[in-house]
């Protein structure tokens, strides 16, 4: 078996201008994508300055006393207690909402003003400002409480637009919807590790913002090293195919079943290459992308496992369909379903599967559809790893991969043209 | 040892292999000869156990192949037309990937491939990629492949296709040592009728499907005993004279030539006289003259009435 592999590898090895695709492309991919729509938030777009209007209806102080007031009734242990008050301290919410649009990188975007209501509104129409944020009467209290305590309903930021489909205005809309999910995520992170309580319930659901999973809160950079590194694998299952052809095409697949090997040594040794090549390709990818692109960093060894396996578990589902295409390739004694793989499937699964446009901005069906594909799969998991969401979250994507994997995988070995030789 | 009885392949248009028997004994060197598109690849897979008669059977040593591929597998040393070999692997690295799946490994798998590659002389530039390789060296390397796992028979089909003539007699003369030298049986597929002249005790001929002939060379060539032929060449071509010479009923057949025209007249039939008779009425400058003993290129000939190569 390790005969077959080693070969296979090495004939890929030996193919530049394959590797230069499989490797460079969705690094250069990555960059591209990732500079150009980083630039959004990284402050070098001036012409995008805008000025935002925050109306804080909200008394922060206040809010924290109350929440403080409120915690002391329940019935929690007391140095929980503690804990909780520490959490809160540490994530006010308006705070962080309002330093968020303070920080380096988007104060040279965004000019901010504090306005009332009405001017705030007065200032809308007459194009003053961009947009309003409106933080709502008690919403430190209400997010504070649903977030914490998951008691109540939580309180909702509203972002008012003149034009909404102003490039500014949407802009603004991202930024909120980013930084309600990294804080979602941090809160989450924070308390688990303190194992205060258990989050389990309200984790997703703190205030009326909405679950970090089906926002946007990465850098671009860091969403398309993972779109990418998701889009590429599948070309290895094609390459693979394409390979196979050749061999049947320059006669060496006849001398392998002419000294004696079953072909399914052969068609195993396929798909366990292709599951090989998935894994180093993309951890190839994600290696270069953290320290080359900067893309991102993670901090813990668990954190590392989490990509691992992931990138394992999409990695058996693509040596599956590198089986099956291999043995359509050889059923037909053609390269044309696995060049139409490469031509036009991998764009439209990668299209589906969020590689291209973000997930977020993708109709809902897409997304639903997208959930079908191997790659958007492992792309959310990967998203959904990275912001920090834990085990069970990912779950359900890695599982719905190795059915995939499971179904695709019985499809190949029934296809397989055992019959084409004596 | 191996035999093959009314094997016939049909293909969808045509029948590639019609009622084919050919035996091959131990130690024996046996030629397959015929035109492109006879049917020599398709016999010679079917043989091999890569594809499956229509009907017919391949015996080997009086068992059916069909029913026991493993049996032959073991013994049988294939050389496909096309060079079947990874290109972008080294040399050394196809032989130890084939190698390996003979289940050689080890000391036992590197002294072999040592003895093939010195056999068919790539000793030196094993480590080079095969798609550097020249035509020629693919050939050997192609060759070297079948021979790592000692097979008692080799089947090689058009093995010296579309190289220089030095590499081509360094392949028939490795041809030869394999057979002479080690007794290995070979089964050699050729359409130059000159290879298996060279290196083969029998020889069938193959048309159209079908065996149209068989025996050694000597055999074949008195097929024509009873004629020989005559090649003029001429100062220039000349239509009419041909003409003339077709006419001429005591002339058994005629044929352009490059430079002439081939003339196969009744052995002893004295026709040398009309022939240059006809020559001079048509006012045709005779450069050269030259009465021939049958090749196996005329034995071709004179069964199908096509030249080899056409
Ligand atoms: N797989 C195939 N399908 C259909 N026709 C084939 C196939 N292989 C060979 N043939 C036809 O069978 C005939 C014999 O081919 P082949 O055995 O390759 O001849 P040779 O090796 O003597 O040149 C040819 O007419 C060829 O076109
Ligand atoms: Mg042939």
């Amino acid at each position: 078996m390790w005969n077959f592999l080693k070969k296979d590898l090495l004939v890929l090895l030996r193919d530049k201008t394959e590797l230069a695709v499989l490797i460079t492309m969705p690094l250069i991919l990555t960059a591209i994508l990732g500079f150009a729509l980083g630039g959004l938030m990284s402050g070098e777009t001036d012409a995008m300055e805008s000025k935002l209007a925050i109306v804080n209806d909200d008394n922060a102080e206040e809010g924290f006393e109350h929440f403080v007031s409120e915690l002391d009734e329940q019935p929690i242990p007391e140095d929980a207690k503690q804990r909780i008050i520490e959490g809160a301290e540490a994530y006010q919410p308006s705070t962080i909402i309002q330093e968020t649009f303070k920080s380096d990188e988007l104060s040279s975007i965004f000019e901010l003003t504090y306005l009332e209501e009405t001017q705030a509104q007065e200032a809308l129409m007459n194009e003053e400002v961009s947009a309003i944020l409106v933080l709502p009467e008690d919403f430190t209290f209400k997010a504070l409480r649903k977030m914490l305590l998951n008691e109540g309903n939580g309180s909702e930021l509203t972002v008012i637009t003149a034009d909404h489909s102003s490039v500014s205005a949407s802009t603004i809309e991202s930024v909120v919807d980013m930084v309600i999910g990294q804080m979602n995520v941090m809160t989450a992170i924070s308390m688990e590790s303190q194992g205060a309580i258990t989050f389990s319930e309200y984790e997703m659901s703190p205030g009326e913002i909405k679950s970090v999973t089906d926002r946007d809160p990465m850098s671009a950079m860091q969403y398309y090293a993972f779109a990418m590194a998701a889009m590429f694998g599948l070309y290895i299952a094609s390459t693979i195919a394409r390979k196979s052809y050749v061999e049947t095409f320059q006669n060496v697949y006849s001398r392998i079943v002419l000294a004696g090997k079953h072909p399914m040594f052969y068609l195993s040794g396929k798909g366990i290459s292709t599951v090989m090549l998935v894994t180093i390709q993309v951890a190839l990818l994600l290696v270069i992308s953290i320290f080359i692109l900067r893309a991102f960093m993670f901090e813990t060894l668990t954190d590392w496992l989490g990509i691992g396996l992931i990138t394992f578990v999409y990695a058996l589902c693509v040596g599956a369909i590198g089986v099956l295409l291999t043995s359509i390739t050889l059923l037909f004694e053609s390269a044309s379903i696995p060049e139409l793989f490469t031509g036009a499937v991998v764009s439209i699964l990668a299209f589906l599967g969020g590689s291209f446009v973000p997930q977020t901005q993708l109709p809902e069906i897409i997304n639903t559809i997208g959930n079908f594909t191997p790659n958007g799969l492992a792309l959310t998991a990967y998203l959904q790893w990275s912001q920090g969401l834990g085990f069970e979250y990912i779950t359900p994507s890695l599982i719905k991969l190795l059915v995939m994997a499971v179904i695709i995988l019985v499809i190949g070995l029934v296809l397989f043209p055992r019959k084409r030789v004596v | 040892m191996l035999e093959t009885v009314n094997l016939k392949k049909v293909f969808k248009r045509n029948i590639a292999a019609d009622d084919v028997n050919l035996y091959l004994d131990e130690g024996e060197s046996v030629g397959l000869l015929g035109p492109n598109g006879a049917g020599k690849s398709t016999t010679i897979s079917m043989m091999s156990t890569l594809m499956k008669p229509t009907t017919g059977d391949v015996k080997w040593n009086g068992r059916s192949v069909i029913q026991n591929p493993s049996e032959i597998r073991k013994e049988l040393g294939v050389v496909p037309q096309e060079i079947a070999l990874y290109q972008e692997l080294t040399a050394l690295e196809n032989l130890k990937f084939f190698g390996k799946i003979y289940g050689l490994s080890g000391s036992n798998l590197d002294r072999k491939i040592e003895e093939v590659v010195d056999h068919v002389g790539l000793n030196e530039r094993q480590n080079e990629l095969v798609k550097n390789y020249s035509g020629g060296m693919k050939r050997r390397l192609n060759i070297a492949v079948a021979l790592l796992h000692e097979p008692e028979i080799i089947i090689m089909d058009e093995p010296t296709v579309g190289i220089d003539p030095q590499s081509r007699n360094y392949i028939l003369e490795m041809v030869r040592q394999l057979n002479k030298e080690k007794g290995m049986t070979v089964l050699y597929t050729s359409h130059y009728m000159e290879e298996v002249e060279r290196l083969c005790d029998r020889i069938y001929i193959m048309d159209h499907g079908k065996i149209i002939a068989t025996g050694t060379k000597d055999e074949l060539t008195s097929i024509l005993s009873s004629e020989e032929s005559i090649l003029i060449e001429l100062d220039r071509d000349q239509p009419n004279l041909i003409e003339r010479y077709k006419q001429q009923e005591s002339i058994l057949q005629v044929t352009e030539t490059e430079k002439g025209i081939k003339l196969i007249v009744p052995k002893g039939s004295h026709q040398l006289g009309t022939i240059f008779d006809l020559a001079e009425e048509e006012q045709a400058q005779i450069v050269s003259m030259n009465v021939q003993v049958p090749t196996l290129e005329d034995v071709f000939l004179h069964l199908t009435g096509r030249k080899l190569r056409d």
